[in-house]
């Protein structure tokens, strides 16, 4: 009789964890830390590639005359082949991360460190852009943690460990930032977080594969974009992160997705440029490359045109954005250079192209026709992008470090 | 001083066996432990326990001393074996003592060495060297671990199969429930049957124990379950032999005293935190499958003209306390005294989340700014 009634409650204890089992279900969850809240960040600041559109484009005016003004020790040791980061760029400060694991602040007037930060787990540093508010930087890390940092003296105010790597340049719209990132078992997934405390507000369902590419924001339509290594480019709800659309575009899609008009840009390593309809995921056309592309693109509104890299036979290319027809490309030389992303400057209606276009060149064009303006000597290969704030363009290149061009 | 000790076991010829197989946990701890003498000479990084924060200074800097030890022990539990084999009881009685004085003084010398089978060993050689009524005794304590296990399953994190560190091969999770209710019946209801009065009934409860431990080496490995089988030994040793005790209770007072603190030593982690994730109210407890963490920790190093954000990666240690806020502060107090030395160096901060797999949300475990000074390691 004991024993039965011991059977009973037994039973009962176990039946009571099923129910709380059953009622109980554990999405993916986040370790998150706050030092203290991340509070009134203030506007965005800088963001990869100008803006949650991500079109490479900004305002301001090149000299002829421009040349190397001054750079940095070497901070970046090819620990890793992924393109370098590019400096974030703002009245308060140059924010450089490096494939070291260093995340440097430096003055903008005398260039002298105001700042200094190490992670040093990670296999290859950091190769993602940061982004800045008016108090804050955010970026994450090879070791999957995302930080947010004050500007002013570094303190951490909050950590989040999002995967086993984020290897994405995070983007800010409202109190919100966008981020992908991934884990080491080839699956990545896109994570939309709270700007002040790092908590996780959705996460996308699984990608399928890593994801290296940068999430891009169409804040009117309320979409966000983002490519994966399987091939794929999807479209979540920004809101609730929900999947809008996927589309399989035959080849690793490691850039930066730009959106114009609603619709999306990119390029792939399915040797083509493409021209997506951000409404339903219709290829709307696709443009060949002669080599895989990882580059983000530069959009050119007064000439309605994407300017683009390839490699393998590396080049750059000028492509309609109606059409998806070359209007012009240029040879550049061969190398890793081909990963890296051109930037548009406009002013007064005027514009110029600035690339990579030798290991230790960067090339000024006319975006109409792809004319030679400039050639201008830099200390090593470029494999990033370019940062361009008042008159002055920051690069991080490999096997060197911060340059400033004047 | 232990005469009376020796009596009961050369009286005794299931004791005599069962010494042997006490001894034969031994031999098999040296095969598990073979990586020791790499992981004590390691002085400069030592994983002390909380209460003996300074265990490097009881350690060679170098590995050939601990291998001289680690084959002594052997030396000593092959010596035990053959001891108890071949009828002499005496001389097994003080091997298998210095055996359990050794293995206890390794234990003590680095955290990561701690677990249950090294915990049950222990107290099973306690209440067989120096407690009476043994055949009375080791059963019920025996039985005890098994309740205790059993006890601490009752939980989302196992019942789910969250805590095993594999799928079962079939993987389906309703037959991985299943197979995880029957584990916590087995603990906690086919126990009984050990002490039944039919004797197919206690054999069969033997067997289905048996079973498990045979079955649980995909997940645990060797030395789990060949632990296990040396210590429920004492069941089959007693039926065989007709040994049975007529009546199971009656412990003398010196044994119930020692269950009793038993007890009480598995219910202090039940008040406050999840002991699971705070780990420091266990340390004189059973910590079985309970629970499989997962956690974020960063060490902050301060300098003056830098910071450092260090994530110290667990996997290099075991399961059990890749989590262990014990562990953190080790390595914590490991980087204190390494950096001071450091003109640049400030302090550091240590901060460690936490959660079963099966909870929602992290826990913050440690946050301790400041932690060199705080620890006073500080000049």
């Amino acid at each position: 009789m004991k024993f039965i009634f011991y059977f009973i409650l037994l039973s009962s204890a176990i039946a009571l964890q099923i129910y709380v089992i059953k009622n109980n279900s554990s999405p993916m969850n986040f370790p998150n830390f706050i030092f203290s809240k991340a509070e009134s960040g203030g506007d965005s600041q800088y963001i990869f590639r100008g803006g949650p559109l991500r079109q490479g484009r900004y305002e301001g005016v090149l000299l002829p005359t421009a040349k190397v003004q001054w750079q940095s020790e070497q901070l970046n040791f090819q620990i890793h082949s992924a393109s370098k980061s590019t400096p974030a760029i703002d009245q308060t400060g140059i924010y450089v991360a490096t494939d070291a694991g260093w995340l440097i602040a430096y003055e903008l007037d005398s260039f002298k460190i105001r700042w200094k930060w190490f992670f040093p787990d990670g296999y290859g540093g950091m190769h993602s852009t940061p982004v800045t508010d008016e108090k804050y930087i955010y970026f994450g890390t090879y070791r999957g943690k995302f930080y947010c940092l004050s500007k002013a003296d570094g303190q951490i105010k909050w950590i989040t460990h999002l995967a086993d790597a984020v290897g994405s340049s995070p983007v800010i719209v409202g109190d919100s930032i966008y981020v992908g990132a991934e884990f080491d078992q080839r699956q990545g997934f896109l994570a939309k977080m709270d700007r002040e405390t790092g908590t996780v507000r959705w996460t996308s369902q699984l990608l399928g594969e890593q994801t290296h590419s940068s999430p891009a924001v169409d804040i009117e339509k309320r979409r966000v974009f983002i490519g994966d290594n399987a091939g794929y480019v999807s479209a979540f709800d920004s809101e609730n992160g929900s999947l809008l659309w996927k589309v399989e575009v035959g080849g690793e899609v490691k850039g930066t997705i730009v959106i114009v008009d609603h619709n999306i840009y990119f390029s792939s390593w399915s040797n083509k440029f493409y021209s997506i309809s951000g409404e339903n995921g219709e290829v709307i056309w696709e443009s060949e490359l002669k080599g895989k592309s990882q580059s983000s693109a530069a959009y050119s509104e007064i000439e309605q045109l994407f300017f683009v890299l390839s490699q393998d036979k590396n080049a750059l290319y000028a492509i309609d954005k109606a059409t998806g027809e070359q209007i012009w490309s240029r040879r550049i030389k061969r190398g890793r250079l081909g990963i890296s992303s051109p930037i548009l400057l406009e002013e007064s209606s005027k514009e110029i192209l600035i690339s990579a276009c030798e290991q230790k060149l960067i090339c000024v064009y006319n975006p109409k026709n792809g004319k030679l303006l400039n050639k201008i000597p830099v200390p090593a290969m470029l494999t990033g992008s370019f940062s361009y704030y008042q008159g002055f363009i920051f690069m991080n290149l490999d096997n060197a470090g911060l340059v400033v061009i004047k | 001083m232990f005469q009376n000790q020796i009596k009961e076991i050369e009286s005794s010829p299931t004791l005599r066996w069962y010494g042997l197989a006490l001894a034969l946990a031994h031999v098999a701890t040296f095969f598990f432990v073979y990586n020791l003498p790499n992981v004590l000479s390691r002085i400069q990084n030592p994983i002390c326990w909380s209460w003996f924060s300074n265990c490097q200074i009881f350690r060679f800097a170098e590995a050939w001393p601990w291998q001289i030890l680690l084959h002594g022990y052997l030396a000593l539990s092959t010596l035990a074996v053959c001891a108890s084999y071949l009828n002499k009881i005496r001389l097994g009685f003080y091997v298998l003592m210095a055996c359990m004085v050794m293995k206890f003084i390794g234990n003590l010398m680095d955290y990561t060495f701690m677990g249950n089978y090294h915990y049950m060993h222990l107290l099973v050689q306690i209440a067989f060297l120096f407690l009476p009524q043994k055949k009375k005794l080791i059963p019920q304590l025996v039985a005890f671990f098994y309740i205790a296990a059993g006890s601490l399953k009752i939980n989302p994190e196992w019942i789910t199969g969250a805590a095993l560190t594999r799928p079962l091969p079939f993987g389906d999770s309703n037959l991985l429930m299943i197979a995880c209710i029957l584990v916590i019946f087995l603990e906690l209801f086919v126990v009984f049957g050990l002490f039944a009065k039919n004797p197919k009934l206690r054999w069969v409860s033997l067997a289905c124990f048996i079973i498990f431990h045979v079955t649980s080496y995909f997940w645990v490995g060797f030395f789990y379950p060949v632990i296990m089988l040396c210590l429920i030994s004492i069941f089959a040793l007693i039926w065989y032999k007709n040994d049975t005790p007529e009546r199971w209770v009656n412990l003398k007072k010196i044994n119930i005293f020692f269950l009793c603190t038993l007890v009480v030593l598995q219910t202090i982690p039940l008040f406050g935190n999840d002991p699971s994730l705070f780990t420091d109210r266990r340390l004189w407890s059973l910590n079985m499958f309970d629970a499989r963490t997962q956690c974020l920790n960063s060490v902050i190093l301060k300098y003056d003209d830098h910071n450092t954000d260090y994530t110290y990666d667990p996997k290099n240690h075991g399961i059990r306390v890749q989590c262990d806020p014990l562990l953190y502060r080790a390595q914590a107090i490991n980087l204190c005294r390494q950096e001071v030395t450091d003109p640049n160096f400030k302090d550091l901060d240590l901060v460690l989340l936490a959660k079963r797999r099966t909870d929602k949300e992290y826990q913050t475990i440690t946050v301790q700014r400041d932690f060199c000074a705080y620890e006073g390691l500080r000049p």
